[in-house]
């Protein structure tokens, strides 16, 4: 048997902090750690020992993520796109509804760019139906690729098919962005890819090792980050022995509050200011070399002056221009949005969505605001580790989602009483007295700057996860995923199918 | 292979789907290789922390699910993923890589991944 390795996974499709247990033993450590003092003991298998390590400090790990999201011009950019992406396929629902259609192959981004040829190839090698009948496919109309490339259209389509067009287009360049963002082909190196989600993961890294720190002493962080060093192609291993080796080189140990330092420089540059060398990782290959060739900063220069050193000698944004940059782009999304509600006040979208959408824009910016303003008050407090845990209770709430991967929770309350405590059960089978329970939000009490509702927050992750169910190649393979498009197709005639390979 | 066979693809690590490839190299009547791609980020599909390859396949008619849950269970044995992301043209959905894993939930998983 596999044992679990990684128990988190941020992405602001949800906003908040997600961990998964995907077994018993997992779940029950994670529950023995909640209500142990001193904290459990540290199993001699290493395997073992790795999980509940891994157990006791994910929710930090996490709760990083969730505060670097509100922080970084980058992050600000992914919420957009995928927004961008969701309020397309919202407006190109109600077209999709065809009364002689029962299938809908899906990813649309590729059903629509194939020719009728191919269409009928792969409608031919579908088993066949039970019901006797033909597959019928919902009307899409054929999409030349390059007009993917085009700039968007500016005039009011001219009938149904052209609106399919115009809205399938909208969303999978929003979809191309999302991926140009996260996936820079410069930082690449034969089979070495390194990406700005791996140095988010370095920032939650050293956080969570600090976590460790606190929980168990030195020795466990060791025994830790030995355990994930020694991992056979391990993402995590390769920005983490980086870091070491940066300190390595110059005789140190690694200091987390610099390295934490250079993350957060290297996140929070303006696209603006420095166009695609605001990609994190560009930035932070470029803070690397300068520190290669110049040696490691004093440990007592401020962050303040560290920060405004880099930014000069590397002649790129500063952390100031990023953090500014990080809330216009929220609020300019919320002004677009609303004006597009307007502009549709009748529509499927403005009735059913537009509510939900634009209140969850504000709250967003509202976190943004607030973890910016707590940022420029102390950088210090949210740099380093240690202090960034110590004051937890100053920076936004999270929303904690648990996710049980590949099976279900029977929880020892009923689902009236998890209610009362504050439980909202996300996903489960009701069937029982007991649910079994798929996903569920655990009331969690950091701070009181709670901005997000959990029911929105809920709601919302759905509908994103719905776009990528209908336009993602590879991540509506998600678990997640699948389950919000089944969920939406299951009382429907029209049913989705998968295109497995490429047409 | 007849016409009623059944296009499956499996998202695993590359030591599944190297199990998977020498099967269909003894079996080609039943299992055929139609392509093979490398998914360059395990995360984006929930994978733990190790390199994943996607494999699509042609199962011929007579390869039973029994038969198959009973393969799937070899090579996730051999397999040091968490789990296998199954996909057919209706359905996608996860085995898991746990201690107790028996024949009859795979049996029953690949019997759901065939419905519409």
């Amino acid at each position: 048997m596999a044992l679990q390795m990684d128990f988190g996974g941020f992405d602001p499709s949800f906003l908040g902090v997600t961990i998964r247990f995907g077994s018993p033993r997992a779940w029950n450590a994670y529950q023995d750690l909640g209500a142990s003092q001193p904290p459990a003991s540290i199993p001699r298998d290493p395997d073992e020992a790795f999980e509940t390590l891994s157990v006791a400090s994910v929710l930090a790990h996490e709760i990083r993520h969730f505060h670097d999201f509100f922080l970084s011009p980058y992050s600000a950019r992914v919420f957009r796109w995928r927004v961008h992406a969701l309020v397309s396929l919202m407006q190109l629902m109600p077209f999709l509804i065809d009364e002689e259609a029962n299938c809908m192959p899906l990813p649309l981004s590729t059903w629509s760019v194939a020719s009728e040829a191919q269409r009928q190839r792969y409608l031919a090698q579908l088993p066949r139906r039970t019901d006797g009948k033909q597959w019928n496919p919902v009307r899409v109309p054929y999409i030349d690729p390059a007009l993917f490339n085009e700039a968007p259209a500016t005039t009011e389509p001219q009938d149904r098919d052209d609106a399919v067009r115009q809205l399938i287009i909208s969303a999978t360049r929003a979809r191309s962005q999302l991926n140009d963002l996260t996936y820079n082909p410069r930082t690449v190196r034969g089979d070495q890819s390194f990406q700005p989600w791996q140095l988010l993961e370095l920032s939650a890294m050293l956080v969570q090792m600090q976590e460790l720190f606190h929980i168990y002493g030195p020795d466990a962080v060791q025994q830790f980050l030995d355990c994930l060093l020694r991992m056979e192609k391990n993402p995590y291993a390769a920005m983490l022995n980086l870091a070491v080796d940066t300190w390595s080189q110059c005789g140190e140990y690694l200091d987390p509050r610099m390295a934490s330092a250079m993350v957060l420089w290297s996140v929070a540059g303006s696209y603006e200011v420095d166009d695609w060398k605001a990609c994190p990782t560009e930035r932070f290959v470029a803070l690397w070399a300068h520190i290669m060739a110049n040696g490691l900063p004093s440990r007592n220069t401020s962050l303040t002056d560290l920060f405004e050193q880099w930014s000069a000698a590397l002649k790129l944004s500063t952390i100031d221009q990023g953090l500014d940059e990080a809330t216009a782009i929220l609020k300019r999304m919320r002004d677009a949005l609303e004006k597009g509600m307007l502009r549709a006040q009748d529509s499927f979208l403005s009735k059913k969505y537009a509510p939900l959408l634009l209140r969850m824009v504000d709250k967003v910016i509202d976190g943004s605001r607030h973890m910016v303003g707590t940022f420029r008050a102390d950088p210090e407090n949210y740099v380093d580790p240690m202090l960034y845990l110590e004051h937890l209770t100053d920076f936004v709430n999270p929303i904690l989602r648990i996710v049980f991967e590949g099976g279900f929770l029977q929880h020892r309350l009923n689902a009236k009483q998890l209610e009362q405590q504050g439980y909202i059960i996300e996903w489960a089978v009701l069937d029982a007295d007991e649910p079994l329970i798929a996903s569920m939000l655990k009331p969690i009490h950091l701070s009181q700057h709670a901005f997000v509702d959990p029911q929105d927050a809920n709601e919302m992750s759905s509908m994103i996860e719905l776009t990528d169910f209908m336009f993602s190649l590879e991540t509506r393979n998600r678990w997640e995923v699948q389950r919000a498009g089944r969920v939406y197709f299951e009382e429907q005639t029209i049913k989705p199918l998968n295109i497995m390979t490429s047409l | 292979m007849s016409t009623n066979s059944c296009r499956m693809k499996f998202i695993a690590d590359k030591t599944f789907n190297d199990a998977v490839k020498a099967f269909a190299k003894d079996n080609p009547s039943l299992l055929k290789i139609e392509s093979e791609h490398a998914e360059k980020d395990p995360t984006r599909l929930g994978f733990d922390l190790q390199t994943i390859a996607e494999i699509v396949t042609l199962i011929a008619e007579s390869l039973t699910i029994a038969e198959l849950a009973i393969k799937v269970i070899e090579w996730l044995k051999e397999s040091k993923s968490n789990k296998v992301i199954v996909q057919t043209p209706f359905r996608t959905v996860e085995v898991h890589n746990t201690k107790d894993l028996t024949e009859g939930e795979v049996r029953k998983i690949l019997k759901l991944s065939m419905e519409l």
